[in-house]
């Protein structure tokens, strides 16, 4: 069964952000599991009817986080979490914090503070 | 112009009624219709009329462009090129249709994480095929490029030459039989040597690139992938339109080897003096009893769309 991702022009949230979140959840839920191949950037947003830098952002994004790898000759492809799982997963839930508390209004000072408050809570 | 007029007045029409009865036979037997929900999918109701109706069209519209372009310019130098243009044409033709109405198969802002490739669409016998008849074209072409002589204006690769010695015995006065050869040449043209072959070269170069840039076009044109059963009627609608391609193709490239070999067997067969030329006589008729089995069962696969369920 192929995965569908769905870009929603009246929402306000960026299309580059709607693609990455879905396309994030299914790789952390395991629903394209490591190794599936994801299509090019020119097909995706020749489906989608976006740009091809919308997509291709998205993508960055995913790397960025570890959850996908470009390989020459192989294209964008899910990239292994077992190998190094717990970071991943740490680094996808700090990068959704982040998002959550600059939309919040909070500041790189506030979101590492209250960080370090909530680990101090659970006397880490 | 000889070659032009047996083309025209019987071998074009002659074919087409072949290929018109052997569709309809075959017809009956891959006539298995794509069945879909078509209330619930219009768009691909009209991509489906498209490709197929298209198909009909561009066949039409390409055996008249091939006998149009027969007699083109002094020496109808695109003469034996005319199958590979009806080819070009229909080819063209499959491309319009899909590009027409692709939209179809789309909805903006749904999309699926699928990756499209040539080869879940192209159907490898068929293109098999076609490359075995692009190889036997190119034989073709270099034979009787190698063959031929200029005709007797001196235009280069215009005419087939023959020479041969008859041998004959004299009695000469004292009643002694003496050897008195004659030694006799003929030419005969137009023959499709280095003055008609490279138009037939750069129609199939023509012909290859769109086919190969329609099978592109074919297999990366946007849909919705996240609707399975849309996925489902689409990837048929691909591969018949990937199918046509290829067999229209493969029709005009058939239809070449044809018009070559006929020809080559009737100049060939004007010299029975000659044994190697009576040999090429003879294989030429063979190469086309072959070339003609081919482009009929192109162009019937071309006109008898299967139902493009994966083989």
């Amino acid at each position: 069964m192929t995965f569908a991702v769905r870009v929603d022009a009246s929402d306000p949230t960026p299309p580059y952000e709607q693609l990455r979140r879905q396309l994030a959840g299914a790789i952390r839920g395991g629903t394209l599991a490591s190794g599936t191949r994801l299509p090019t950037v020119r097909q995706l947003a020749a489906d989608l009817g976006l740009a091809t830098g919308t997509v291709m952002r998205a993508y960055g994004e995913l790397e960025a986080s570890g959850l996908v790898v470009t390989r020459r000759g192989q294209g964008t492809v899910v990239a292994d979490l077992r190998s190094d799982a717990v970071g991943v997963r740490l680094g996808g839930l700090a990068d959704r914090f982040i998002a959550d508390a600059v939309a919040a209004g909070a500041g790189p000072a506030e979101v590492r503070a209250a960080i370090d408050a909530a680990l101090s809570r659970r006397g880490a | 112009m000889v070659v032009s007029g047996v083309l025209v007045v019987v071998a074009l029409p002659l074919l087409a009624v072949v290929v018109v009865l052997a569709a309809v036979v075959a017809g009956r037997r891959r006539s298995a219709r794509l069945v879909f929900d078509s209330e619930a999918y219009p768009g691909l109701v009209a991509l489906r009329r498209s490709t197929i109706a298209l198909r009909w069209t561009g066949v039409v519209v390409g055996i008249l462009a091939g006998v149009a372009v027969i007699g083109v310019g002094p020496l109808a130098p695109l003469a034996f090129a005319s199958p590979l243009v009806a080819g070009i044409v229909a080819v063209a033709a499959l491309l319009v249709g899909q590009q027409l109405s692709y939209s179809g198969a789309r909805s903006r802002g749904s999309a699926g994480v699928e990756t499209r490739r040539l080869r879940d669409y192209v159907p490898v016998g068929l293109a098999r095929r076609v490359g075995a008849a692009t190889g036997v074209l190119l034989t073709v072409c270099l034979f009787l490029v190698i063959a031929a002589s200029p005709d007797d204006l001196g235009r280069p690769g215009r005419a087939l030459t023959a020479a041969w010695v008859e041998h004959r015995w004299v009695a000469d006065q004292a009643g002694v039989l003496q050897r008195d050869d004659a030694f006799h040449s003929g030419a005969t043209s137009p023959f499709p040597g280095s003055f008609y072959v490279p138009a037939v070269l750069g129609a199939l170069a023509l012909l290859l690139a769109l086919s190969v840039l329609g099978l592109w076009l074919t297999a990366r044109r946007p849909r919705n992938g996240g609707d399975p059963e849309l996925v489902r009627v689409d990837d048929a609608l691909r591969r018949i339109t990937a199918e046509g391609i290829v067999a229209a193709a493969g029709a005009g490239i058939a239809g070449g080897v044809l018009a070559l070999s006929v020809v080559a067997y009737t100049r060939f067969g004007q010299f029975p003096q000659v044994p190697v030329h009576v040999a090429c006589s003879y294989l030429g008729a063979l190469v086309a009893l072959g070339a003609l089995a081919s482009t009929l069962a192109f162009a019937t696969t071309l006109l008898v769309p299967g139902n493009g369920n994966r083989r």
